[in-house]
């Protein structure tokens, strides 16, 4: 029942053959089975689940629309605000938090017939690419529970993959989304900034955030994009973007889109298997129609250090909050004012968000401002406009989504290597562009492998039909 | 700390001569200014839950003077 489509579920509900109570308790059932194992979530909220369910099926036999996503279990990343529900974005500090207000996904998801399940473990504050930094403990992967789902939104994918949600929101500052989905064989969009609201997003990175789905398949994250899309006036970096029926477009086919594929990606510490995966990828869209070429793109591993620079610089603005005086975490260690401050961050953040505050704080320092954060601000400019000229030839760019199929819990990776690994995921964060992961191919050790589809700004509709054909072509 | 740091410096070697700084994304051509009322709200009460220390009306907060 919960492996199935969500627009065939939505369906079975409408038609009677399945009931909504029914479908919401198969979750919790799976969830306290198997959640004992992966840790994917940090809270629950079956009271308001199953009495939400409850409503719907009221509806559905009195013959009322439930909306596009009705009756439909969601899991929600646990930066993401949900009213009434904890919110601890994977940190001591905000431990016993609790949300005074949704996010405007939420309340979109809501509207869409959507049931919240709970919120779902994450890396700290999203910083993180393994879900190991969570004050929460680390979660595991479904799909092979010696390794990690990825990060940062680890929960949200393990949750998914393990038949705990139908679909699960996360967030993505780096990659944050179709890494984790990579590695847990799903389906992982990170939208064009700006097009889904990120009002109620705890922030991290204010210029680089972005909302977006995860789901089994394209179509469920189609779906799911169409639900939470739209234009925010909560949110100042909103955009107002035409309307435009996802769904409908997907099996529309690649016949003459121009697909890149940068060589520089190629090279390094690149799995082989990986590598043969974006290959055949690039052969199954030229075979459907699509012209693959090699391109070249420069710059690649300067623009990871210009992300890393820019991202710690905001989150050290935006992360000044957590003082340990209006909410949150406070020590009670203290004489004076600086010390509670000082006593609160030492006990409230992990090493990892510590780490990433004091490197922001020093990028931003008087005499170190041009020489690194304004530098990284130019190089982003560099790196978005070499890309805006390759979208003038290419409707969009394949490339790989990490260097490897998974990354053991066991494993001690140095944080540089982790951050090395962002290579092919933040030029979208960077540059504001959608691009989604989509499983295709499978490692040597039988973990999934996912490729990932850049377009240029609001191009979701071609990255979707492109991802569709993927996933058709996929082990065939 | 110090491996990170020498990480980032590394983009010294960049030439970004003349290149302008790329700090927002998309210019919104209008600032947005919401409206102010009064609304019905719990925030108040939220707040005070949320507060680590507080008293019946007031979040609690070291002395600093």
């Amino acid at each position: 029942m919960m492996s199935k489509r969500i627009l065939e579920t939505v369906n079975d509900i409408k038609a009677g053959k399945i009931r909504i109570k029914e479908l919401v308790e198969k979750c919790f059932e799976n969830i306290e089975k198997k959640d004992s194992t992966y840790n994917a979530y940090i809270s629950l909220d079956k009271e308001n689940a199953l009495k939400k369910a409850d409503e719907l099926q009221v509806m559905v036999d009195s013959g009322k629309d439930i909306g596009i996503l009705g009756g439909i279990p969601v899991a929600i990343k646990d930066n993401i605000l949900v009213e009434g529900i904890a919110n601890t974005c994977g940190s001591k500090i905000l431990e016993n938090f609790v949300a005074p207000y949704s996010a405007t996904v939420v309340e979109k998801l809501k509207k869409s017939g959507a049931i919240i399940i709970g919120k779902t473990n994450m890396d700290e504050f999203a910083m993180g690419s393994t879900t190991r930094t969570s004050y929460f403990g680390e979660t595991k992967n479904p799909r092979n529970p010696e390794y990690t789902p990825g990060g940062s939104s680890g929960g949200s994918a393990a949750a998914l993959s393990a038949d705990m949600c139908m679909i699960s929101l996360g967030s993505d500052t780096g990659g944050s989304i179709r890494q984790p989905a990579a590695f847990c064989g799903l389906v992982g969009l990170k939208p064009t900034y700006g097009m889904v609201s990120r009002y109620g997003l705890v922030a991290y990175a204010s210029s680089f955030d972005q909302i977006g789905p995860m789901g089994k398949s394209v179509e469920d994250v189609a779906l799911t994009l169409q639900a939470i899309k739209g234009y925010d006036s909560n949110d100042s970096t909103s955009q107002k973007v035409a309307e435009c029926d996802y769904l409908s477009g997907l099996s529309k086919g690649v016949k003459g889109l121009k697909i890149g594929v940068p060589k520089e990606f190629f090279t390094g510490d690149l799995d082989n298997d990986i590598k043969l995966s974006v290959i055949n990828a690039a052969k199954a869209l030229e075979d459907n129609g699509a012209v693959v070429e090699e391109i070249s793109i420069s710059n690649t591993e300067y623009a990871v250090m210009a992300y890393y620079i820019i991202a710690c610089a905001q989150a050290s603005s935006n992360l000044a909050r957590f003082d340990g005086v209006k909410y949150g975490h406070r020590s009670s260690e203290y004489n004076n004012l600086s010390e509670m401050y000082e006593n609160t961050w030492k006990e409230g953040l992990g090493e990892e968000v510590r780490k990433r505050i004091a490197l922001g704080e020093y990028v931003l320092s008087s005499g170190f401002y041009e020489e690194h954060y304004l530098k990284a601000l130019k190089i982003r400019r560099l790196v978005r406009d070499e890309y805006e000229r390759c979208f003038e030839k290419y409707d969009m760019i394949l490339s790989p989504v990490t260097k490897t199929s998974g990354i053991k819990l066991c494993e001690e990776v140095d944080s540089i290597k982790l951050y090395m690994d962002d290579l092919y995921t933040v030029p979208a964060n960077l540059c504001g562009y959608p691009a989604i992961s989509v499983p295709f191919g499978k490692s040597e050790n039988g973990l999934p492998i996912g490729v990932q589809i850049m377009g240029p700004c609001f191009s979701e509709e071609k990255i979707l039909r492109t991802a569709f054909l993927l996933e058709q072509k996929d082990g065939k | 700390m110090e491996k990170m740091l020498e990480y980032i410096k590394q983009i010294s070697k960049v030439n970004t001569e003349n290149i302008e700084p790329l700090t927002q994304l998309f210019l919104n051509e209008e600032n947005i200014c919401n409206d102010d009322e009064k609304i019905d709200s719990h925030f108040k009460e939220f707040l005070l839950e949320n507060a680590p220390d507080c008293d019946v009306d007031c979040i609690i907060v070291p002395k600093t003077v």
